[in-house]
């Protein structure tokens, strides 16, 4: 069990804001970490800390790297696409490309062009002839082409239509992810990344609000539709979170035996959008 | 090695208009102009040989030609060849000038305005690397390219030239070819090249830093700047020592731009060769014009400046 992201007490301040305020993370290697959080939580001040990209206080290890001092080696073994890092739009697909194998030793650029064959996208073609949804393609292809040990997506599929960002992720699954990698990936559409997660961390207000697998998340959670009659003794039990579908009051509880709630109405497990509804507004 | 190579490729191909085209289409232009000239002088020649019987006393363009080459004295008119080779860089020169003040303006803010600084930034290249890649292409590639573009068009000039020679019954190779000295001129006028830009190097240096500083508009954010503290200058001080510097720095490289004409102008027949003696006033050489503190002092302003700029885009918090 090898660390891939290892970080102690991450503080980072804009102003009187405090955009990380100890923040703690251990990632293993071979993980698909969900990051999810509001607006302004501090998801992107957290990548960019990982990445090297901004400057941040508190204990960080990157695949044994401080991202502060060793950024350039550990882009060597690191991979993001964010929706912040466009491709500049007078680039062409194959500069591109031959950018990337000039300057990137674990860059494979058959294996870039052989997913590309697969798509519109053509090697003369500039960025700005693209669509979004190519831009994302085209740095998708480039990045499965290399061989990084740590991938980070930050909001990777955002403004692109729902069959383009199944498409992404069903690629990046079955083509790219294997025991040896390490994805990290924040996003709003959380439905979307639900069932390739295997961790999941809410973050709000710079403070890690959740940190588990998704394991232990299934075995923790439980949503009860409730009976009616039933109401009084489900509150008695301590939810932390209700809300009402069709009429009948759902609540959420966190670390009761499923036997104990049997009795109250029909359990389901919470999909993670609720479970980030309730642990953010906090107990109702 | 590799990494280097990519950088400056993606330099060129970020910047394919001013650093392609721009010199090509000057170029061609240029040679377009003297080819129209040389057909239209050569046909005329040839109208005025016809209309002879016409009982015009018309000296034609040949004979004019072939009379010059009778009485201006070798040397004179060996310098005149020089001297008309060297002129057709110097539009190269001061077009060169400009490319390099917008590429510097420039290199280090579009990455930020078209918002692909993190994907650069995501590639394994040391910002050092990067920086290191604009200045080698500033200082080192924008001139090559400039010198190239100008070497083609003399040498088209020349082949031009030869053409209207023949047409008028002149030897081309003792009256153009072997006089021009074109290796050596070449070689000269590269090094003029180099040594003007360098002597912009502080206002260069200043324009990197702030194109790697300002978020809208860096032309007017560094110009504004130094305007109004000259002004603040000429208020308090009532001098204007601020902008007769920089007067200063682009008067030099103009002067080192046209030094060699000017030699040869000043000289007669001054030798090419003698480029490489003598001091900056009464006889200036590229060499002596590098002894000038000034202009060391310019090019340690532009490594403060390039220093702060590779700080910057290393530490800058990019969102």
């Amino acid at each position: 069990m090898s660390l891939i992201i290892d970080a102690k007490n991450l503080n980072k301040r804009y102003g009187t804001t405090k955009a990380l305020d100890g923040v703690d993370l251990k990632v293993e290697k071979g993980r698909i970490l969900g990051l999810i959080g509001p607006n302004g939580a501090g998801k992107t001040t957290l990548l960019k800390a990982l990445l090297g990209l901004t400057s941040v206080d508190g204990d960080l290890s990157v695949l044994g790297l401080d991202p502060r001092t060793k950024r350039h080696e550990l882009m060597q073994k690191i991979c993001f696409i964010a929706d912040v890092a466009v491709l500049p739009r007078w680039l062409k697909v194959s500069q591109a490309l031959e950018f990337v194998a000039g300057v990137h030793p674990r860059f494979n650029r058959d294996k870039a062009e052989a997913v590309l064959a697969h798509t519109n996208i053509k090697s003369g073609s500039r960025v700005r002839e693209l669509s979004k949804g190519m831009i994302v393609q085209l740095h998708l292809a480039i990045v499965m082409a290399i061989d990084a040990e740590l991938l980070i997506l930050d909001e990777p599929t955002l403004g692109l239509d729902i069959l383009f960002r199944k498409g992404f992720y069903e690629q990046l699954l079955n083509e790219y992810f294997d025991e040896e990698r390490t994805i990290l990936i924040t996003t709003h559409q959380v439905e979307e990344v639900e069932n390739l997660l295997t961790d999941l961390v809410f973050i709000k207000d710079g403070r890690i609000l959740l940190d588990e697998s998704m394991e232990t998340v299934g075995e923790r959670y439980t949503e009860v539709r409730v009976r009616a009659e039933q109401l009084d003794n489900a509150q008695a039990l301590g939810p932390i979170a209700s809300r009402e579908v069709f009429g009948r009051p759902v609540l959420m509880f966190d670390s009761i035996e499923r036997q104990q709630l049997a009795g109250l109405g029909e359990l389901h497990q919470p999909s993670i959008a609720d479970l980030f509804v309730a642990k953010i507004k906090g107990v109702i | 090695m590799n990494t280097m190579v990519s950088l400056l490729k993606r330099e060129h191909w970020e910047h394919q208009v001013a650093f392609r085209y721009l010199p090509l289409v000057l170029a061609g232009l240029m040679l377009l102009v003297m080819l129209l000239a040389s057909v239209s002088a050569v046909q005329v020649n040839a109208q005025w040989g016809h209309g002879s019987d016409s009982g015009m006393e018309a000296t034609s363009f040949s004979d004019m030609l072939r009379g010059m080459e009778a009485a201006v004295p070798t040397e004179t008119r060996n310098a005149g060849v020089r001297s008309g080779l060297l002129s057709l860089a110097v539009p190269f020169g001061i077009v060169m000038g400009f490319v390099s003040i917008f590429y510097f303006i420039s290199c280090l803010y579009d990455e930020r305005k078209d918002r692909s600084i993190l994907f650069w930034k995501s590639m394994p290249v040391s910002d050092m690397a990067v920086v290191g890649a604009k200045i080698l292409t500033g200082f080192l590639v924008i001139p090559l390219i400039f010198w190239v573009a100008a070497l083609v068009t003399q040498l088209g000039g020349l082949i031009i030239g030869t053409g209207v020679a023949i047409s008028a019954g002149i030897p081309a190779w003792s009256t153009l070819w072997a006089p021009s000295q074109l290796p050596l001129l070449a070689f000269t006028e590269l090094g003029a090249f180099y040594i003007a830009l360098l002597w912009l190097a502080p206002i260069l240096g200043w324009f990197l830093l702030v194109s790697v500083y300002i978020n809208r508009a860096p032309l007017l954010a560094a110009i504004v700047p130094v305007l109004l503290a000259a002004i603040l200058e000429g208020w308090i001080w009532h001098s204007s020592e601020l902008l007769n510097w920089v007067g200063e720095r682009f008067s030099a490289a103009v002067m080192t731009l046209s030094l060699p004409i000017a030699r040869i102008a000043a000289g007669q027949g001054a030798e090419l060769q003698a480029l490489t003696d003598g001091n900056w006033s009464a006889d200036t050489t590229l060499i002596s014009i590098m002894a000038e503190p000034q202009f060391w002092l310019g090019i340690g302003i532009f490594a403060l400046c390039a220093i702060g700029a590779w700080y910057m885009r290393r530490y800058r918090d990019e969102s």
